[in-house]
C-alpha cells in the first residue's frame, strides 16, 4: 500500500472489485433456518447427554438392582438411599442447563445487545454454569462412585465393603480417578477453551 | 402475515447482505468452511432477532451489531487451538507490474494487515471502513466514543506499520 494511498481508498477499491453477492432467497432462508434449528437442538442434546450420562448410568444401575433384588430389604434400601442422595443433584443440574440455554436476548422485545454486553453476558452465563458444574462434580462424583461401589460389593463380594475395606477403597479410588479424567476432558472442550476465548475478548474490550 | 414478514426480512437483508459477507471475510479470511458456517449463523440470528428490530437505529447498524456479535463470539467447533501461524509473505512488487495487479496487491495487503488485529479491533476498523461514524461504532461495540477514537488511531498505526514492514 503506497503511503499516499489511505486505507479507506484501498478498502473502497477492494469493494469496487467485489463480485455482487448472491441474494438470499426464501428457499435459502428455509434451508438455513431448519439446519440451524437442528444444529441448536443437537448442541443442546449433546450437552445434556454429556452432562447427565453419568447419572443415567447410575439411575439405570440402581433401578435394575432394585427390581432384580426385590424383597432383599438391605439392597432395596441401599438403592433407594442412593437415588435419594442423587435426585437433588440431577434436579439442580437440569435447572441450570435450562438457564444456560435460555438466551436472555431472545425474550420478546429485548433489544440486540452491543458487542461488549454480548461477550460479557455469554462469559457470565458460561462461567456461572461451569462454577456450578465443578461444585456439582466435587459432590456428585464421590457420592455416585460410593453408591456404585457399595451396592456392587454388597451384591457380588462376600462380606461386602465391611469385609473388604481395602478392596472397596481401591475400586472407589479407581472409579473416581477415571471419572475425573473423563470430566476434565469434557470440561476442557465445553468450558475451559470457550471461556478462555471469551476471556481474551473481554480483556481486549476492557483495555482502554 | 408470515409471508409478508419474510418478504420484508429478505428485502432488508438483501439490501445489506454485503455487511454479512464482509464480517465473515474479516473474521475468517482463510477458512471457507468456517466462513460459511458463520454466515449461516448470522443469517439465523438475524432472522430470529428481526421481530425485535424497531427501526430505532439504521437497519445497517442493527445488522452490523448482530453480525459482529455472532462472529466475535463464534467458538470454533473443532478442538484445534486458535490459529497462531504467520501470515503468508506478500508478493514483492515487480517494477513492471501493471496498475491492476498493484492495486490488487494493495487490497490483499490491507486484508492481511486487518487479519493480524484482535477481535474487537477488527470490528472497529471494519465499521470505520464501512463509513459508520464514531457514535455508531460506539453503539455497536459498547465502547465509549473516546475509546473508539483512541483505538482507531492505534489500529491505523498498526496497519500502516504492518504494510510498511511487508512492502
Amino acid at each position: 500500500m503506497a503511503p499516499s494511498n489511505g486505507i479507506e481508498n484501498v478498502w473502497k477499491e477492494g469493494i469496487a472489485r467485489e463480485a455482487e453477492p448472491a441474494p438470499l432467497t426464501g428457499k435459502d432462508l428455509q434451508v438455513i433456518v431448519s439446519s440451524r434449528v437442528r444444529k441448536e437442538f443437537k448442541t443442546v442434546s449433546e450437552f445434556v447427554w454429556a452432562a447427565i450420562v453419568y447419572q443415567i448410568i447410575l439411575y439405570s444401575f440402581l433401578a435394575r438392582t432394585f427390581i432384580r433384588h426385590w424383597g432383599d430389604v438391605q439392597i432395596m434400601l441401599l438403592c433407594l438411599a442412593g437415588g435419594a442422595c442423587y435426585i437433588p443433584l440431577t434436579v439442580a443440574l437440569i435447572r441450570r442447563i435450562k438457564t444456560l440455554f435460555r438466551r436472555p436476548s431472545e425474550a420478546p422485545g429485548t433489544p440486540v445487545p452491543d458487542v461488549f454486553r454480548k461477550v460479557e453476558g455469554e462469559y457470565a452465563r458460561l462461567a456461572d454454569f461451569f462454577r456450578f458444574k465443578k461444585r456439582m462434580d466435587w459432590i456428585g462424583v464421590p457420592v455416585s462412585c460410593a453408591i456404585i461401589v457399595l451396592v456392587t460389593f454388597t451384591l457380588f463380594v462376600k462380606g461386602g465393603v465391611e469385609g473388604n475395606p481395602l478392596g472397596g477403597l481401591v475400586v472407589f479410588a479407581v472409579w473416581v480417578g477415571l471419572s475425573v479424567i473423563a470430566i476434565h476432558a469434557e470440561n476442557k472442550k465445553r468450558f475451559i477453551s470457550p471461556l478462555r476465548h471469551l476471556e481474551l475478548l473481554l480483556d481486549d474490550l476492557k483495555r482502554s | 402475515m408470515r409471508a409478508e414478514w419474510e418478504t420484508a426480512f429478505l428485502t432488508d437483508v438483501n439490501q445489506n447482505i454485503r455487511i454479512v459477507h464482509r464480517v465473515c471475510h474479516t473474521y475468517f479470511p482463510r477458512d471457507a468452511m468456517e466462513r460459511e458456517e458463520v454466515f449461516q449463523d448470522i443469517m439465523y440470528q438475524l432472522w430470529k432477532s428481526y421481530p425485535q428490530f424497531k427501526g430505532e437505529s439504521k437497519f445497517s447498524t442493527w445488522m452490523h451489531k448482530v453480525a459482529l456479535n455472532t462472529a466475535i463470539t463464534h467458538i470454533r467447533r473443532s478442538t484445534r487451538e486458535p490459529r497462531t501461524e504467520e501470515l503468508p509473505e506478500p508478493i514483492a512488487h515487480a517494477p513492471d507490474m501493471n496498475e491492476h495487479m498493484h492495486r490488487e496487491e494493495e487490497v490483499r495487503q490491507l486484508y492481511a494487515a486487518i487479519d493480524t488485529l484482535m477481535g474487537i479491533d477488527k470490528a472497529i476498523i471494519l465499521l470505520h471502513l464501512e463509513d459508520q461514524d464514531y457514535d455508531e461504532i460506539a453503539a455497536i461495540t459498547g465502547l465509549t466514543k473516546t475509546n473508539v477514537s483512541v483505538r482507531l488511531v492505534r489500529i491505523r498505526r498498526a496497519l500502516k506499520e504492518y504494510v510498511e514492514r511487508n512492502q
